[in-house]
Formats: C-alpha cells, sequence, structure tokens
C-alpha cells in the first residue's frame, strides 16, 4: 500500500516521458505541427510574420551547387553554421572571429577553420549526418549571438540560454542552460551543461544540476551551488535581463508554433535583447529537476484555464507557480512575505465567544432544557485587507464587527457619525467617553484619530487575525468604511513578522 | 496450437519485441531500437543453435560483439578529425567493424574450435556488424554517456532475448501453447496504455519526490 500511495502522489506531481508523450504531446502536438518547429527555416519564417525575432539569417546552403556560390568574404567576422533539422546542438559551429592572415575563422575552441574545412562540415550537415530521421539537410549560416554581460561570466565559451515550457499560453516552468568546459560550449545538460531553475514570479535563479557520471538505472543529477569552471561563481539568485520580455515572446511563440506544449528557446542578445533560438516539440523532463518541482502539478493547475493576454496569462503564471525565492527569503528571515492587499481572516476574540455563550446561557438560564435553543456564535470572515504600511494601527469596518460579535458597538453606534474640528475638541469627546468603558466588556479603549475623514472618535476592540500562516490577537480601532474599498486595513504595528512586496497582490 | 510446423523462433520474435517495450515504458530502460536488439538476439541464438554448449556459446557471442562494436567504435574515433563525407566515414567504420569481427573469429576459433565455415555461422557476425549504425547514431545523437549506457541495455536484453530464443523448453512451450501469443498481445496494449512513471523515473525525480514529501 506505501508503494502504491507513493506512485500516487509522485504520479499527481511529477510529468514521466510516459505521461508526456500520451496525455500531452499527442494530444496538442500534432505531428503535422511538429514538423514545423523541427525545421528552424519554418520556425523563423511563422516567428517572423508574427514580429518575433531570432538571430539573422546571412545564408541558406541546400546543395552542393548553394555550397560553391557561397559568397566567404560577405560573411560577417563571427557566425554561426547549423543544420536546419538538428537535435541536441549536433553539427553546430560557432566563429566568432577570422584571423586575415591565415584566412579562417577562429572557433570558440580557439580551433581555426578555413573556408574549405567549413565547407566539408556543411557538406555532412546536407547530408543529413546530424539531423533527425538522418534524411538530408539544409545548412544554415546565421548571426551570433553576443553575450550579455549578466550572464556571460556564467558560462564558458558559449552562449546561455533560457528554456521556458508553455502549455497554451501559460508559462509552466523555466530553467537557465549554462555552457561549461566539459559542454564544449553547448548548453546541453547531457554534454556536460549546467541546469539552473528560475523563479516565474521574479526572474530569480533558485536550484542548479548537472549531470552525475555514468548511471546504468539513467540520468542522475547533482545539485550544484557554484559554477563548475573558474571563477567559481554563485547560481542561486541570477537575475535574467528581460525576465518579463523573455515571458511574452515565449507565450507568443508558443500561439505562433500552434502546438499546445512548446519548450521555447531564448537567448538574450547584449544589444538586441531576448530572441528565439528554437522551439522544442517534445521538451525535455530534466527542467522539473532544475527546478526541483513536478510539472504535473503545474499543468493541471492550468489546465482548462481559457486564456485572455499575455499579460494576465503572465501574471497567473507569476501568481500561480511563483514564490521559490520567496520561500528562500521566509526561511532566512523568518518572515512572511505579503502583498499589498491580502485575504485575511477575521475572528472574534475568546473573550467575546466567552461573553456571548454566557449572555445566552443567562438568557435560557430559566427555561427548560428542551425550550433553550442552540447558541449561534459568529463566523471568522475572509475578507481582502489593505496591507498599509502608511497606518499605525489596523482598522475595522463597524458593520464588519457586529458581524463579528462585537455587539456592544451598537451601543456607541453615534460615535462614527461624530467629526471635529479640531484634537482638542475630540480629545474632550474621548475622556467622556472613556469614562462609559467599565459598562463594556469588548470595547478596550476610545481612541481620536487624524484620517482622510478628518478627526473622529473610535473604539477600539481585540479580534483574531490570520495572514498566511500567522495567526495572532490584534488590536483594531472601529470606524465607519462603507465608502472605502476594503473593510479593514492592517497597519504596521500589525506587520512585524511580515516583509511586503508590492508586487504580489494576494495570498491564495 | 493455431500453425503447425512452423519454427517456434517465428513466434518468439512478437515476444522478444514486446520485452524490449515492457523494458523501455514500464522499467524505463532506454536500449537500442527494435531491430538491433532483435540482430543481436537472433545472433544468439545461431551461435548457441550450432555450439551446444550455453556458456561457450555466451563467450562467443560476448566476443563478437565486444570486438565488432569496439573496433567500429575505435576506427569511428581515429578518424573524428579527417573531414571527409559522411557516407564515407560510415563506410571506414563498417570496414573497423569487419576487421574486428575476423580478428574476433579467429580469437573464437582458437578458443573454442569454433570455426566460422558456413554461410549460416557467419551470419550471427554479419547480424551484429549491422549494429554498427544504431551504435553510431546513438553516440552522435545523444552523447557518449547515453550510447554506452543504451549498449549495455541493449546488450543485456539482447542476450537474454537469445537465451529465450535458444531455450529448447520455452520453443516447447510456445509451440504447443500458440495461445500465450494472445497474452503477450494483451501485455501489449497494457503497456501501450501506460502512462505512469517509469520504474527509473522514480530514481531520476527522487529528489523532487523526497522534497515534495518533505514539505
Amino acid at each position: 500500500m506505501k508503494l502504491l500511495d507513493f506512485l500516487t502522489e509522485s504520479r499527481s506531481k511529477i510529468l514521466g516521458v510516459n505521461q508526456r508523450n500520451q496525455s500531452i504531446l499527442r494530444k496538442f502536438n500534432p505531428p503535422k505541427l511538429r514538423k514545423r518547429v523541427d525545421d528552424k527555416l519554418c520556425t523563423k519564417k511563422f516567428l517572423l510574420k508574427e514580429f518575433i525575432r531570432t538571430p539573422e539569417t546571412y545564408a541558406v546552403i541546400k546543395n552542393e551547387n548553394d555550397l560553391k556560390k557561397l559568397n566567404w568574404d560577405a560573411l560577417p567576422k563571427s557566425f554561426v553554421v547549423k543544420p536546419n533539422r538538428g537535435t541536441h546542438g549536433n553539427g553546430i559551429l560557432v566563429f566568432y572571429g577570422k584571423n586575415k592572415r591565415k584566412n579562417a575563422w577562429i572557433r570558440t575552441t580557439l580551433e581555426l577553420m578555413s573556408s574549405e574545412d567549413i565547407s566539408q562540415h556543411i557538406r555532412d550537415i546536407l547530408s543529413g549526418r546530424f539531423s533527425m530521421g538522418n534524411g538530408k539537410d539544409v545548412a544554415i549560416i546565421e548571426e551570433r549571438i553576443i553575450n550579455h554581460k549578466i550572464l556571460k561570466p556564467y558560462s564558458y565559451r558559449g552562449i546561455p540560454d533560457i528554456r521556458v515550457i508553455v502549455y497554451k499560453g501559460f508559462p509552466l516552468m523555466a530553467m537557465l542552460r549554462l555552457p561549461t568546459k566539459k559542454s564544449g560550449g553547448t548548453a546541453n545538460l547531457h554534454a556536460g551543461g549546467i541546469c539552473v531553475g528560475i523563479d516565474i514570479a521574479s526572474g530569480i535563479t533558485t536550484t542548479a544540476i548537472h549531470m552525475k557520471g555514468f548511471d546504468l538505472i539513467g540520468d542522475r543529477y547533482d545539485l550544484l551551488e557554484e559554477t563548475i569552471d573558474e571563477p567559481k561563481l554563485q547560481l542561486r539568485g541570477i537575475r535574467i535581463p528581460y525576465w518579463k520580455n523573455v515571458l511574452e515572446l515565449a507565450i507568443k511563440s508558443q500561439m505562433a508554433s500552434k502546438l499546445g506544449y512548446v519548450g521555447v528557446d531564448i537567448v538574450i542578445d547584449r544589444d538586441k535583447g531576448p530572441m528565439i533560438l528554437e522551439l522544442n516539440a517534445r521538451p525535455g523532463l530534466g527542467i522539473q529537476m532544475a527546478n526541483q518541482e513536478g510539472l504535473l502539478e503545474r499543468y493541471n493547475l492550468v489546465k482548462g484555464k481559457r486564456f485572455v493576454s499575455v499579460e494576465r496569462a503572465i501574471k497567473l503564471a507569476k501568481t500561480l507557480f511563483g514564490g521559490e525565492i520567496e520561500e528562500e527569503v521566509e526561511t532566512i528571515t523568518g518572515k512572511e512575505i505579503i502583498g499589498l492587499v491580502e485575504t485575511v481572516i477575521i475572528s472574534p476574540s475568546e473573550e467575546v465567544i466567552d461573553r456571548l455563550k454566557a449572555q445566552h446561557r443567562e438568557k435560557n438560564a430559566d427555561k427548560p432544557k428542551k425550550l433553550r435553543k442552540k447558541i449561534k456564535l459568529p463566523e471568522s470572515q475572509k475578507i481582502k485587507a489593505k496591507i498599509d504600511t502608511g497606518a499605525f494601527r489596523s482598522s475595522i469596518d463597524y458593520r464588519l464587527a457586529i458581524e463579528l460579535g462585537y455587539t456592544e458597538l451598537k451601543q456607541v453606534r453615534e460615535v462614527f457619525d461624530m467629526k471635529f474640528q479640531t484634537r482638542e475638541e475630540g480629545l474632550a469627546k474621548l475622556k467622556e467617553y472613556q469614562q462609559k468603558l467599565p459598562n463594556f466588556e469588548d470595547i478596550k479603549d476610545f481612541m481620536v484619530a487624524r484620517s482622510g475623514n478628518g478627526i473622529t472618535l473610535r473604539p477600539v476592540i481585540k479580534a483574531e487575525i490570520q495572514i498566511g500562516d500567522v495567526k495572532k490577537l490584534i488590536t483594531f480601532t472601529v470606524s465607519d468604511r462603507s465608502e472605502l474599498n476594503y473593510s479593514a486595513i492592517i497597519g504596521k504595528m500589525n506587520l512585524k513578522e511580515f516583509l511586503i512586496d508590492p508586487s504580489r497582490t494576494f495570498t491564495a | 496450437m493455431f500453425f503447425k510446423e512452423i519454427s517456434p523462433l517465428l513466434l518468439n520474435i512478437p515476444i522478444v519485441v514486446s520485452i524490449i517495450a515492457f523494458t523501455r515504458y514500464i522499467i524505463g530502460f532506454k536500449t537500442w531500437r527494435n531491430y538491433p536488439t532483435v540482430a543481436l538476439a537472433l545472433a544468439f541464438y545461431i551461435v548457441a543453435k550450432l555450439n551446444h554448449n550455453f556458456i561457450q556459446s555466451f563467450f562467443i557471442w560476448l566476443i563478437l560483439f565486444v570486438f565488432i562494436i569496439g573496433s567500429a567504435s575505435t576506427f569511428k574515433y581515429l578518424i573524428r578529425k579527417l573531414k571527409i563525407n559522411y557516407y564515407a566515414r560510415s563506410a571506414i567504420v563498417y570496414l573497423g567493424g569487419t576487421i574486428g569481427a575476423i580478428l574476433s573469429i579467429y580469437i573464437v576459433n582458437l578458443l573454442f574450435q569454433f570455426a566460422y565455415t558456413d554461410e549460416f555461422r557467419v551470419f550471427s557476425v554479419a547480424l551484429i556488424l549491422s549494429t554498427i549504425d544504431e551504435f553510431g547514431a546513438v553516440q552522435l545523437i545523444k552523447g557518449n554517456i547515453e550510447a554506452l549506457r543504451r549498449t549495455l541495455t541493449s546488450f543485456i536484453l539482447g542476450l537474454l532475448s537469445g537465451i529465450l530464443l535458444s531455450s529448447a523448453w520455452w520453443n516447447n512451450v510456445i509451440y504447443k501453447n500458440q495461445w500465450i501469443l494472445l497474452l503477450v498481445l494483451c501485455l501489449d496494449f497494457v503497456v501501450a496504455f501506460w502512462s505512469s512513471l517509469r520504474l527509473t523515473e522514480l530514481s531520476r525525480f527522487s529528489a523532487i519526490i523526497n522534497r515534495s514529501k518533505a514539505d
């Protein structure tokens, strides 16, 4: 049974190859559309139609004749040669400079290649050596991406790319792939590259992995804290440049491809910003290890949700899948991160409950047991409250407080209509009401407050509040908030356990 | 018995392919594609059929396998920096594999007095030779580690399937109980619709499973 539970639990979170192929790829990625993205030239074409930027194409060589006609002198110093239908980065040559004396181009490995050497490589591409299905292929000569200054120190002689998995307009998961010395400049995990998970909400890297040595059972990974090559750099906490643009590009590319589930590979050029490198119709599952999260769980969360706009899809993804960085901050600081508007649960204090119970008992003391009515205690209220660091105290609407069982407030109903011209005037009234305090149990005090409504007199009560995982008894001033957007505000006096992130809108 | 006077070898072929499918989709072992794995199994079958000694057959098959694949890989490595056409490169690699095959035939003859005189015997060598392309393709597309892993799993599966093909007891069972093929068909359907995690994936994703448990 334990094994069965284990399998069921794992099944609900992790996307395996079988389920990816059967439930997702077969359903949302028909072979005809898959062929379109396997063909890099075709991908460039349909992306261009949607004004989505890809590296510029210098030449397309379809046969020996095209190769003969190629004007080598017209090529820039740096360029990339790649097969049109290549996989796993095979057959890609990157040149970053030209040795004019030897009339040869310099590879990232510092090897020199003459036009004849490159022609031979192109012939291999044309014969299908590096391509899916081993059929004949086409060679593409295109622009070389120049590393962005933020990502450059982390990659060894190659261009890092960002893989975003997009399902029907919703970005599910992302990772940064870094080339290493071992991977020979490619960012492929199987070739020895490093994969670093990215927090969807913030675009900041989280956990990193690379492949363990040989294991007969299958792929195994080691968690990494630093880059493998010198200089050793911390992999956690890299802020991906243009993060919002990266997510937008990923979504737009998926939509343009018409496939339902796509791995979008994005590179960030130093001068031109993010652009699409390629689309993958069968994205690998190692991204789950890089993020230490299951893809299936995320897929299930957005399955059935209707795509409205790119902005809303990003917002939803950030809300649903973000928070890994927050968890870390919370662990380090011991404080919970909340937004400017939070869902909170407000409950009456135990004192109020006890008073209501006592009143009920008193009322029913004379009645025979059968005629006694069951007590109806006030229920906790789940509301959206404004987190207001500009206010010192928390405040609650009069009607909400009544619903919570603070019925004594009805006896001082008139204070909510009082407005004072000066603070002194208010203080005079305050003295009068403070004298009445011995008559109340729930009203703990009165105070004069200055707010947007002017100078008012407010009763003070104590109620229990739950924000996120934090539950505590706090003091509220009671006022008439019927014309305001939120029936409660939480002031800074009660926010010591929290860090405020203005980009968050609510805690689910 | 549905078919009379039919070789059990034919009845066994779909069973071998079902085993390959089962190990791939339910256990998660990735092998070469069906044909090269079946070819390895058939090569073992021929060696065992002619030799009658299981241990000796295993060693002969092992020597052939290691020498042919090893020699082809060595040739591939040696010519890796030559800038030559792809099919010509393939032809050179095949030549390397053939040299390995000739060497292995001499060694087998020397060790076990098992001479490759008739064409039927040589056919087992040719079957192993025909797997060279697959090894090279996996190496190119998936990298050295994955190629080594798939070669090892194909070797194990080829051996197990070869043992099954050459087992007199099993051949008798399958010949007399041909309905077993219907069971195999059912198994094929189970495997075809299996969408759960593969057993090896439980190990691959163990860190996520453990982490979510801890949460």
